[in-house]
């Protein structure tokens, strides 16, 4: 048991096992340890060693300071003057001594804050593995790190870091890289040549192979920060330092693989591979935090010091920490880095001489990262039919061409939108070999197919109930959106633009077809022209529908309006759209020939009794009373007297067709009606100019009625 | 402004590139009102607002709470629009604490639900339902 394999008594203590009593299950053997009087649980220990550290007591406030969120008045400094210098002093005390491990402090002058608080023990131990690098090897070691360094810029000249006062200058990114580049030129042919000469101006003159070590595993845990996607490629290089750091004499067998674009060619995006100035302020290597992961420690992975970020750094490096991160430790970093960012902004907005009041914050989108969004905008934007995908664009664009033109000006010709297409790429989904099931491969131009949902229509004959009426009227306008593309197809036939004209695929014929399917019912089938006439767009449609019309195609529509006209005329009050159709009627009424009159009438006269049996439920009674006491079916009534008039002056066709008959038929019917109408009747729009029209049909006691109804003008009589 | 290192939009376009940096009311379709710098936005629309505070209005009294950094997904927002710092110094409404105006606005969350009630069983008594696909609000 006390086997010679390691140097201590590695023997386990006899397992006891459950008192007696309880079962194996309810035991806990190590519950003393943790609980029990076998710790020291006091509530201020870790208070007491951090108080020790931080130095003085005076650090909570400064600590409030540092992370304070700038006010409005608090212009001048993020960072308030006294919080800095103490950073300031406090970075230029931290002094990493290899040589002699005995004279590591316990209580490193660290600000608060930047790392939790290190209990002595594990200090002693890091400086203790710190002392133990001077017995390797030096040579090899140097060799194998002499060939890694031509890979990382060496910052072993950096000022140190800015005192308080100079904290306002700021270094643009070009002046860095500069540096950097011209230093890590220096650095190489340095390196080469000189031997054990100190890396860092302060700091004690250690074994140039334990710095260097030190100095590399820094700036690799910092490297990671610095790519997006770095983590991957940072992490062989320290793995393999810290291996040869410990397998202490053992020479290296294998060369470490080189990261792939070298450290100065950071993956384009990045701003700059900046290490941070100041070097002198390092830990060995294995004085981490406490609370670190130890398999993390194992291979090597240092977090990155939050003091290293000075330099500007885009926001969009903070994403991707390398892994590992803890979370204490990550939300204190976030924090100093955000400080830091504040600070640049402040110094940049100062620099910019910004007139009016000052705004730390400003410009966190970056100019590039503003062109980026526009860029999208733009992509969104393309389109092979400008008339159809972008149309008040383009109306827009060809008002103000036509208006040039008309000023005089021979403009340049239609502009489209700046356009970056994307070319076409011919997608075919993915196939995986083997794979059971159907694999789904998505990306941004070819998504996932969503299941293509339609709404049924369920037709129940309800009772009329409110919830009922709204979707009533949500079905019509839902017909009617559909009509109105139709009608706007039938005006882009005849639009000025040619891409107008080129978008419409069908004849005009087709769509006007199409039209009048719905609107005028086919034989039993439910009449939908009242509910559509019901609404304001309904009626909107159809004067824009007339102009393209033939005539023949014009007539029964006319004879649906006067057929429903109880209903429309009802839903008409509020709208008042129905005077805007006269015009129309009055142009189809001035073309009327008698059959046309007669076909239009023949709804108003009174019922047969063979009546087709409508399944709508259009009220079976004659419009003719609601047509009068309506101002616009009394003018189409009067209209149509008119025109009958002057048709029968014509004498076309001659006096004994029979349609006259049921002209005749209608004149006093219409004469009829209106004596017994409760209410005065409207005037027409247009009076009657012939009375005479009327004699012929109508005894005089009707004739007068007629006469007084529709405001015959004395004075024309022929 | 001879700002080169600002790109500009295509022409005829709608961005909200021109709102960074300004103080604006941004109206939530939860009915939220809040107030705050914009500081960033995306293409769709999501919004980074910065030291925000959001306002309760209760007739003619408001309260205002800080809240800090807003992120807000674009879905999620009615309107917004710039604050002009004159109007906003002299409004004719009464600022008061936080506390008050949550109790407020409990009050006239109460206040509306007892109407609702009332309304809606006075519409039953006369034999109307009234259905919720009628009323669209969302707050």
């Amino acid at each position: 048991m006390t086997d010679s394999f390691f140097d201590f008594d590695a023997a386990l203590p006899a397992d006891e096992g459950p008192p007696h009593g309880l079962e194996e299950d309810e035991y806990d053997a190590l519950n003393d340890e943790t609980f029990g009087a076998e710790t020291e649980w006091h509530e201020d220990e870790w208070e007491n060693n951090h108080e020790q550290l931080a130095g003085h007591s005076g650090g909570a406030k400064s600590k409030e300071s540092f992370l304070q969120q700038p006010d409005d008045d608090d212009e001048e400094g993020l960072v308030s003057g006294s919080a800095a210098a103490q950073l300031e002093a406090r970075l230029s005390e931290i002094i990493l001594d290899d040589e002699s491990p005995s004279k590591h402090k316990a209580n490193i002058a660290m600000p608060p804050g930047f790392w939790p608080p290190i209990p002595n023990l594990q200090q002693k131990q890091a400086a203790r593995a710190a002392g133990n690098f001077p017995n390797a090897n030096p040579p090899a070691i140097f060799n194998q790190l002499a060939a890694m360094g031509q890979h990382f810029p060496q910052q072993q000249q950096q000022p140190p870091p800015p005192r308080p006062s100079q904290m306002v200058t700021v270094r643009t990114v070009e002046d860095l890289e500069r540096d950097l580049r011209a230093k890590s030129q220096a650095q190489l042919h340095q390196q080469q040549h000189r031997d054990g000469s100190p890396l860092r101006r302060e700091g004690p003159k250690g074994p140039m192979d334990a710095n260097q070590l030190i100095e590399m595993l820094r700036v690799m845990g910092t490297m990671p920060e610095n790519r997006p996607q770095g983590p991957p490629q940072g992490h062989p290089n320290p793995d393999i330092v810290l291996r040869l750091a410990q397998n202490q004499g053992k020479p290296m067998m294998h060369q470490p693989p080189p990261p792939p674009n070298g450290a100065m060619m950071l993956p384009p995006g990045m701003r700059h591979p900046h290490p941070p100035p100041g070097m002198h302020h390092r830990l060995p290597m294995n004085m981490y935090p406490p609370n670190f992961p130890p398999h993390l420690r194992m291979r090597g992975e240092m977090p990155p010091m939050p003091w290293m970020n000075q330099p500007p750094m885009p926001m969009h490096m903070m994403h991707q920490p390398p892994p590992g991160m803890h979370p204490h430790h990550q939300a204190q970093m976030m924090s100093q880095q955000h400080h830091m960012m504040m600070q640049q902004h402040h110094q940049l907005q100062q620099q910019a001489r910004q007139n009016g009041s000052h705004d730390p914050y400003a410009g966190l989108m970056t100019p590039k990262d503003k062109q980026w969004l526009i860029n999208i905008q733009i992509l969104q934007l393309n389109s092979q039919k400008p008339y159809v995908d972008d149309f008040y664009y383009t109306a827009f664009q060809f008002k103000k061409q036509r208006a040039k033109e008309k000023a005089g000006e021979r403009g340049l010709r239609l502009q489209r939108r700046e356009q970056r297409t994307l070319e076409p790429r011919a997608y075919t989904p993915a196939h995986f070999e083997g794979s059971l099931g159907k694999l789904q491969v998505v990306s941004v131009t070819a998504p996932r197919k969503i299941i293509d949902m339609e709404i049924m229509n369920s037709d129940s004959a309800d009772a009329q109930t409110p919830v009922r009426d709204t979707r009533k009227v949500k079905q019509a306008l839902l017909e009617l959106e559909r009509l109105y593309i139709l009608v706007l197809q039938l005006e882009d036939l005849e639009h000025p633009l040619p891409e107008a004209q080129q978008s419409v695929t069908e004849c005009k014929e087709e769509i006007v077809s199409k039209i009048l399917n719905t609107l005028i019912p086919a034989a039993g089938a439910e009449d939908k022209f009242p509910s559509l006439l019901s609404v304001r767009k309904g009626k909107v449609l159809l004067l824009r529908l007339f102009p393209h019309l033939l005539y023949s195609q014009q007539t029964p529509l006319w004879r649906s309006l006067l057929q429903n006209f109880w209903i429309i005329s009802r839903k008409d009050v509020q709208d008042q759209v129905l005077f805007e159709m006269f015009p129309a009627f009055r142009e189809w009424c001035a073309q009327a020939v008698l059959p046309n009159l007669v076909e239009v009438i023949s709804v108003m006269l009174p019922q047969k009794s063979e009546a087709n049996p409508s399944p709508s439920n259009i009220t079976p009674r004659s419009p003719l009373p609601a047509a009068l006491s309506n101002k616009f079916g009394v003018s189409i009534i009067a209209s149509i007297i008119n025109r009958a008039g002057e048709l029968d002056d014509n004498s076309c066709p001659p006096k004994t067709h029979p349609d006259w008959q049921s002209w005749s038929q209608f004149v006093s019917t219409v004469a009829e009606v209106s004596c017994e109408l409760a209410i005065e009747p409207s005037t027409p729009l247009d009076p009657l100019a012939k009375p005479n029209s009327l004699t012929r049909f109508v005894d005089n006691k009707q004739s007068q009625t007629l006469q007084r109804l529709l405001q015959i003008d004395n004075k024309h009589a022929a | 402004m001879n700002d080169g290192s600002n790109p500009t939009c295509p022409p005829g376009t709608a961005t909200l590139l021109e709102e960074l940096d300004k103080k604006l009311m941004v109206l939530l379709r939860d009915g939220r009102t809040l107030i705050g710098y914009l500081r960033s936005v995306d293409q769709f629309a999501n919004l980074v607002l910065h030291r925000t505070i959001e306002r309760i209005h209760v007739g003619k009294e408001y309260g205002d709470i800080e809240r800090g950094v807003f992120i807000v997904r674009g879905e999620n927002v009615v309107l917004l629009g710039e604050i002009d710092s004159e109007k906003e110094a002299s409004l004719p409404l009464k600022e008061i604490s936080v506390d008050d105006i949550l109790a407020a606005q409990r009050r006239e969350q109460e206040a509306k639900i007892m109407k609702e009630k009332i309304v809606s069983t006075a519409l039953k008594d006369r034999g109307l339902n009234m259905s919720s696909e009628l009323i669209t609000d969302e707050f």
